[in-house]
């Protein structure tokens, strides 16, 4: 079968183009190897939280423009702030359908903060659906600050850190004066079959918890927890998407049942948001005819002149008119670097096509900070895949007209740096998704 | 300014100077050691970890061979539980040549080190890492050493004897009264404190940064500084430590430990103002790997985990004329005799495993001079955690994959296995049936538990995780502590001890782990790295909030202002 569109990667560019592809009516198929960054991640949408040297943003969208002007290599700067919304609005919209509603600022196209385990705020665009989100002014005074913020852990569990998030946000300038508490409560973990919450990774904790744990949660949080503004607990509730309609979360109800205004935070991983993300992706992509391929790795790409043919996976050849590479960088090993001479820096390369890159590194240790969490990045990260002005990619200098790159594969960025990974992932799928849907338009009109 | 008052005062917590303390407080005196940063964290902490055969020097130093093949028993022995009896190979490539194997077989049979000369065929049998296109081979009794485990069992036992350890606190004086030395002055690196500690006896056991404390008494001594360079490699290779059958050269020795395994050694002379400068540079990757791979040529494609540097404190001895030459033997130094200071003795040279040896000889020197007579104890009284009487159950490989049991315990084997590996008999402290919680482990790769993080800061004065790392290798497996090592800071802020600060500990682990894996960031080590980074920055925001960022111009200017204070004390 050959397919109008071949996506490689199912991480969250990936199966961003994927269903906007299927939406347009296209044949897709998205071919994914293993894990994708979703795992790990917050749950969260990030679009741009910080430019560089200048701090926090709060129009993410402004900001893209402004950063198009200085950083042409970035992939926001061929997008635009424009462009940018549009997709992020898309997307809602799509994950909406698939039972996941995300939370935004109150004021149109402004971002608001995560809070993190360690008890970091970090600007984000999206939240997980919560009731109240962060808005951007709450943290900029003590005025406008919660007066007393609780973290809330299940006794035991070692991915949540509530006593040093506690130390840790009590820091913050807007923080100063108000009271930050840390409690742990036991549960007797209904569906554990007898295993402890210390032995459990977030996902097994929130499988382990049946009816009788909320019900302890509810009741100890309610007698034990006055006149909280805010209670943070660990995202290990709902591993699933519901089908369900508004207030059937296990987290609604809690809140529900408390009166307490609660946040759930991402764990150490894997990350029951980015896991429930992941789900509501893949269904939406399946239900609107999408075609996943899981547990496939791409091997080598087949090029003829200035268009890509076929790419291989294991025995199979994949036949498509038009490609997507949304491999993911390292990690996901949609870049790969190896030391092949001693006396030379490493050699990166992108294993499938050998597309040209930006951000190479002149010497080994040009390739990274020497501290780890400098506030100028690592420029590991801002290694990846260079664009034309088409937007396309190149082999040797060589263009190619039918393949199209999306996310953390792409070069030019900085995405934990700036707060951007999520943002870039979906802009730049949904982009890509469109420039195909448009060549195919153009070539079934001719 | 605060005083306090003691018979001894040790300088440096390396295993020199925890030798020392234990010696010390054995033999009945009253002391104190003072070390400026954490025990273990100089040169102690930045070696290769053999516990040499003495077969290396054989040929050239025949007196150091001696030593070394006395301790390599003693320490077997006393230590059960920091060394592993993983033999060694000497293995001769068709480059060497068989020459050398005669002068050292015959140098061996001098020192008294027991030799198995092998075929090719058997050697590979034996340990199928090693080049198979070697000419000769040669077994000797080389063995594996722990280094961070010894130093903090001899602060252990010198502790329960009712010694006491100032760490964070260095010596910036000696206190000197009519020529003779009465004590140091100390400033405590938390708190700012200064203060004094009098006493009768001061011993000098800073390695190779002896001449700094000499220097306070205008004496000086001709150190040979001697940075050698190391990788870790991802996992472990070889059960046998793998020499180079040759004269001691670069990067010929491959030696396993614990989880992992360590090629070095490079050897640079560099000056005195360069021992607090360990990054390593690409050169010294570039050489440790073409040799290192001549010895074991799956090391080539092997993942590296990290680099480090040490600086061997070596001494010149005038031999008369220009004729100099280099001991790596032990160097000791009653200065009551050799400069008429009374009061101060340096401990200095030598290696990891004759610390012991050197500890005898200064503490000799100190007894002598505060006439006590008790004999020394320390070559027969087992360390703390080293009393378990079957050696195989306790530190073979295969005790720590099939478990060592504590007696009627349903714990899992790695748990129990791992626990007992590094602590012994100690295990038994915090390893327990009933304490639900502290059985969590928290450290997978090195199956750290709850439990045992916690009785490091009780009983082995752990304050920050690097210290965790060196007393219970939390954080040092493949992974480097991406999660593990948040997760002890969040044990750490639980512990409500007020003389850690979590989350500054945190960072600093990070970027101390972070210097290691720069110079080698390339393939899944790079993998790893961006995987700690979205982990550790974008998921949990450890570099700060907005706002809230920690400044990061005030921590290099403080880390400038202390660096002058050292070169100007
Ligand atoms: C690359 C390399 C590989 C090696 N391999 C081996 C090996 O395989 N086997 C072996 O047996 N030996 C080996 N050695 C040698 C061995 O590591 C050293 O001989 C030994 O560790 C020295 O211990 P030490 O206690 O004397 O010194 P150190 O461990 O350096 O201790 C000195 C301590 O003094 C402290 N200090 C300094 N100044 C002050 C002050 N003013 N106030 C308070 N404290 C102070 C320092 O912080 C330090 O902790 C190797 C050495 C190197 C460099």
């Amino acid at each position: 079968m050959k397919h109008d569109c071949l996506v490689i990667g199912g991480g969250l560019a990936g199966l961003t183009a994927g269903i906007r592809c299927a939406e347009a009516g296209l044949k897709v198929a998205v071919i994914s190897a293993g894990e994708c960054a979703l795992t790990f991640a917050s749950g969260s949408l990030d679009v741009l939280g910080r430019v560089p040297g200048q701090g926090a943003v709060r129009r993410p969208f402004e900001a893209i423009d402004t950063l198009a002007a200085e950083r042409p290599e970035h992939p926001y700067s061929r997008l635009g702030g424009e462009a940018v919304a549009q997709a992020m609005g898309w997307f809602h919209g799509q994950m909406a359908e698939a039972g996941l509603a995300l939370g935004r600022a109150e004021e149109q196209g402004e971002n608001q903060w995560r809070m993190t385990a360690a008890g970091a705020l970090r600007p984000t665009y999206y939240s997980q659906p919560a009731v109240q989100p962060l808005g951007w002014e709450m943290f900029q005074s003590p005025d406008m600050a919660p007066k007393k913020i609780v973290f809330v852990n299940i006794t035991g569990f070692l991915d949540f850190m509530p006593e040093l998030a506690a130390r840790n946000l009590k820091q913050h300038p807007s923080l100063k004066e108000a009271t930050v508490e840390h409690m742990n409560i036991t549960l007797p973990l209904e569906h554990g079959h007898g295993a402890t919450a210390d032995t459990m990774r977030a996902p097994q904790l929130a499988y382990a918890m049946g009816n009788k744990d909320m019900d302890i949660l509810s009741r100890v949080m309610a007698e034990r927890i006055q006149q909280a503004d805010l209670v943070v607990l660990p995202a290990c509730f709902d591993p699933d998407l519901g089908s369900e309609e508004q207030g059937s979360t296990r987290l609604q109800q809690l809140r529900m049942r408390t009166g307490l205004n609660i946040i759930d935070v991402a764990a150490l991983p894997p990350s029951v948001h980015g896991l429930r993300m992941h789900q509501a992706l893949r269904n939406r992509f399946r239900a609107l005819g999408g075609f996943l391929v899981p547990g496939t790795q791409a091997g080598h790409g087949m090029v003829k002149g200035n268009r890509v043919i076929s790419v291989s996976t294991g025995e199979d050849l994949l036949f498509a008119d038009h490609f997507i590479l949304a491999s993911g960088s390292f990690f996901s090993r949609g870049l790969d670097s190896k030391k092949h001479e001693p006396s030379q820096p490493c050699e990166v390369k992108e294993p499938v096509f050998g597309l040209d890159l930006y951000g190479l590194p002149e010497n080994n240790l040009d390739f990274s900070s020497r501290r780890f969490l400098a506030a100028e990045g690592q420029s590991f990260t801002r290694c990846g895949v260079a664009l034309n002005e088409q937007g396309n990619p190149s082999m040797n200098g060589l263009a190619l007209k039918n393949l199209h790159v999306a996310g953390a594969v792409l070069g030019g960025y900085d995405p934990v740096q700036e707060c951007s990974g999520g943002g870039v992932a979906i802009s730049t799928g949904w982009e890509a998704a469109q420039q195909v849907i448009n060549q195919v338009k153009k070539e079934s009109a001719q | 300014m605060r005083r306090l008052e003691t018979d001894v005062v040790i300088i440096g917590g390396g295993a020199t100077g925890a030798g020392v303390f234990r010696d010390c407080c054995l033999r009945g005196m009253r002391t104190i050691l003072v070390e400026r940063g954490d025990i273990a964290s100089g040169t102690t902490g930045r070696n290769h970890g053999l516990l040499h055969s003495g077969a290396r020097y054989a040929v050239t130093d025949s007196h150091s061979a001696a030593e070394c093949i006395r301790e390599n028993r003693t320490l077997k022995h006393i230590a059960g539980h920091c060394i592993e009896r993983t033999d060694g190979l000497f293995i001769s490539l068709p480059e060497d040549g068989l020459e050398y194997q005669k002068d050292f077989l015959d140098g061996c049979k001098r020192a008294g080190i027991e030799t198995e000369v092998l075929t090719p065929e058997q050697a590979l049998i034996l340990e199928p890492s090693i080049n198979p296109s070697l000419i000769g081979a040669v077994r000797i009794p080389d063995g594996t050493i722990d280094p961070f485990r010894i130093t903090s069992s001899n602060i252990l036992d010198g502790r329960e004897q009712g010694g006491t350890l100032l760490s964070d606190t260095k010596v910036t004086g000696l206190i000197i009264h009519m020529g003779h030395v009465r004590g140091v002055n100390c400033i405590d690196q938390r708190t700012g404190e200064h203060f004094e500690i009098r006493s009768r006896q001061v011993i000098n056991a800073t390695g190779a940064w002896c001449h700094e404390v000499m220097e306070y008494a205008d004496l000086s001594v001709d150190m040979y500084h001697s940075r050698g360079a190391l990788l870790i490699l991802g996992h472990r290779m070889n059960n046998m430590v793998i020499n180079r059958c040759r004269r001691p050269g670069d990067s010929d020795i491959l030696v396993p430990g614990d989880t992992v395994s360590v090629i070095g050694t490079t050897s640079t002379h560099v000056s005195r103002d360069e021992l607090e400068t360990m990054e390593v540079t690409d050169d010294e990757v570039r050489v440790l790997l073409k040799e290192g791979s001549k010895l074991a040529p799956s090391m080539a494609s092997t993942r590296i985990l990290r680099a480090y540097a040490g600086v061997r404190p070596l001494v010149s001895l005038s031999s008369g004329g220009s004729d100099r030459t280099i001991s790596r033997g032990l160097v000791a130094l009653d200065h009551a005799e050799t400069d008429a200071l009374p009061g101060l003795i340096t401990i200095t040279g030598g290696k990891l495993m004759t610390y012991r040896l050197m500890a005898e000889v200064a503490t000799d020197m100190a007894a002598k001079h505060l006439d006590i007579s008790t004999p020394c104890t320390t070559a027969s009284r087992p360390l703390p955690g080293a009393l378990l009487s079957d050696d195989d159950k306790r530190t073979g490989k295969k005790a720590q994959v099939g478990g060592y049991s504590l007696a009627d315990s349903s714990l899992p084997k790695s748990v129990a296995g791992s626990a007992v590996y590094r602590h012994g008999e100690r295990a038994k402290d915090f390893v327990k049936e009933d304490s639900k919680w502290n059985n969590a482990v928290v450290c997978e790769c090195e199956v750290v538990t709850r439990g045992e993080i916690l009785y490091a800061v009780d009983k082995l004065n752990a304050r920050s995780l690097s210290d965790l790392r060196r007393r219970t290798r939390v954080g040092m497996g493949p992974c480097q502590g991406e999660m593990c090592a948040c997760r002890t800071a969040g044990l750490l802020a639980e512990t409500r001890n007020n003389q850690i600060e979590a989350l500054d500990t945190l960072r600093d682990f990070i970027d101390e782990r972070w210097k290691g894996v720069r110079p080698v960031l390339w393939g899944d080590g790079l993998r790893e790295a961006e995987f700690s980074y979205w982990v550790q920055e974008g998921l949990l925001g450890l570099g700060g909030s907005e706002g809230n960022k920690p400044d990061e111009t005030t921590k290099e200017k403080t880390s400038l202002e202390k660096s002058e204070v050292e070169a100007n004390p």
